[in-house]
């Protein structure tokens, strides 16, 4: 019975250590990740998401307030 | 684990369309019948639309980014705020969310059922609401249980039958009533001042956006361009939900009710009508699995469920919802209320999270310190908690309720000046902001440096 209890915990600690060697390659591949391979983000972007997400919209309900 | 950019499956098409598929669900009807109790049909597109693009650019901003660059879950991603342990609380808030719209679905199944019963001829009693919620609760276990693939088999026909039947609403409400009859539709159950039912509208548009919160992280780790991880949530989870939410105020007005079972049959006659109840049965169905199945996921953060088989994990999920079967009206009828909640929850997260990545950060974060549990981490604050952002939180909850209670419905003065969502956002980023640099001694917190390495001492997968 040790044995298996052994053999499981051997497994499982097994698994864990692939789990961790793959999260730790993860991690070093996308901190090393250039930001241009992340696609553009320019001031542009700023005030158009700005003025589509918040400025518009509170203008828009502002306008048809009672 | 992280996203690799190669396992990112949504360019701006895939972003769009997924946004839209979430974004169209029965949960949609509910919101719209909610709105249509407080203002008339033009209030209510203004309100849900507008509103709605306001909670979703508000929750979307400190998370998008972020996700996107690191591949990351939205819960992962509160840990330099909240601390690596006390994401717990969050996760919780979380679930409380998910589990909430998963129960008032369920209710809404059963509700489906009963109608259409009614519509066939059948007088049934309200036992039907109770056992309807139940059959909702196994049918999602055994969609959910069933794996992703199952659940996207669903939602693939379910989202286009959507769509459908929105058309379908639309159609019927103008070729049979016209716009001049559903604008002239007074409010189902208005207070007795306009201004103060068409601010708490608005309050409801934007904490139906900020309700988006838990999917928002999902979706931009998916994303391959920092672009798509934001505009199709504004554009799809804003704009388009609403309109879809609209659509429901505009029926509930027209039908005088705000159940949207209750819309179908005198809207389309019996025989469409009973065909669209099925069809929004079956929708909900879907919703519910796909709340299951993202609570699930989430449940996995805690050490507990971390290596549980996924069967115990959806059942763990779905017990919460059994109290929906036991008293279905009575927690249904909480639903604006618990609407309003998702502001008072996320629009304070929101701001601390927004001033924690972009103004104390700087738009960096360590992914070695989001997965490390030892007390090395740069994240673990004091015991894991950043006691500082929980106290900000309950400042901006306290705020919230002090501006408008969503359980009792009292409200301030002030509520004419400040929205309840936004104050609380802006006054819980700030105080956390401010009391940040008070503790750093007006300084930001060490900057994360250009080449950091491992290995993880705890790592907490």
């Amino acid at each position: 019975m040790a044995t298996v209890q052994n053999g499981a915990h051997a497994t499982k600690t097994e698994a864990e250590r692939v789990r961790v060697e793959e999260l730790t390659k993860r991690i070093e591949m996308i901190s090393a990740l250039d930001e241009d391979e992340l696609g553009g983000w320019t001031r542009m972007d700023w005030v158009l998401i700005t003025v589509l997400g918040i400025v518009g919209p509170l203008v828009v309900l502002y306008g048809f307030a009672p | 684990m992280p996203l690799l950019p190669s396992e990112r499956e949504y360019g701006t098409l895939g972003a769009n369309s997924t946004c839209f598929a979430y974004g169209v669900a029965t949960w949609c009807f509910l919101t719209g019948g909610y709105v249509a109790e407080l203002v008339g049909a033009v209030e209510a597109l203004i309100c849900l639309v507008a509103g709605n693009m306001i909670g979703v650019f508000l929750a979307s901003l400190p998370l998008s980014f972020v996700c996107q660059r690191n591949g990351l879950e939205q819960v992962d991603v509160c840990k330099p705020a909240f601390g690596s342990k006390g994401i717990i609380v969050v996760l919780f808030l979380y679930l409380v969310n998910m589990l909430g719209w998963s129960g008032l679905i369920l209710v809404m199944f059963g509700n489906g059922i009963r109608n259409i019963a009614l519509a066939l001829g059948y007088d049934v009693g309200d036992w039907v609401v109770s056992l309807g919620v139940i059959l909702g609760i196994v049918l999602s276990y055994l969609i959910v249980t069933r794996g992703v693939g199952m659940l996207n088999r669903f939602n693939g026909l379910i989202t286009p039958g959507l769509v459908l039947l929105v058309a379908f609403l639309l159609y019927m409400l103008f070729a049979e009533h016209g716009w001049e009859a559903i604008t002239q539709a007074a409010p189902l159950s208005p207070g007795p001042s306009p201004a103060v039912n068409y601010l708490i509208a608005v309050e409801l548009g934007i904490a139906s956006g900020f309700s988006w919160w838990g999917g928002i992280g999902f979706l931009a780790r998916n994303t391959r361009t920092r672009r798509n991880s934001i505009y199709p949530e504004v554009l799809q989870l804003g704009f388009s939900s609403g309109a879809v939410c609209a659509a429901g105020s505009f029926s509930a007005l027209i039908v005088g009710s705000s159940d949207p079972t209750e819309w179908m049959v005198p809207l389309g006659g019996v025989l469409m009508g009973v065909i669209a109840l099925v069809f929004v049965a079956l929708a909900n169905v879907t919703s519910t699995a796909v709340s299951v199945y993202a609570s699930g996921l989430a449940l996995r953060h805690l050490r507990v469920f971390r290596s549980a088989g996924w069967k115990w994990v959806v059942c763990a999920t779905l017990i919460p919802c059994l109290p929906f079967a036991v008293w279905p009206g009575e927690l249904s009828n909480l639903g604006d209320a618990f609407l309003a909640y998702n502001g008072t929850m996320y629009a304070p997260i929101s701001g601390i999270l927004l001033v924690d990545y972009f103004f104390l950060r700087r738009q960096k974060i360590s992914l070695w310190s989001i997965f490390e549990d030892d007390k090395t981490g740069r994240y673990h604050h004091v015991r894991g908690i950043n006691w500082l952002a929980f106290a900000a939180l309950l400042a901006g909850q306290a705020l919230y309720v002090f501006l408008y209670n969503p359980f009792s419905g009292a409200t301030h003065e002030w509520l004419e000046t400040l929205n309840p969502s936004l104050g609380s956002f802006v006054f819980s980023g700030a105080l956390y902001g401010v009391g940040m640099l008070v503790i750093g001694r007006g300084r930001r917190p060490e900057p994360v440096p250009e080449v950091e390495s491992g290995p993880l001492i705890q790592p907490n997968i």
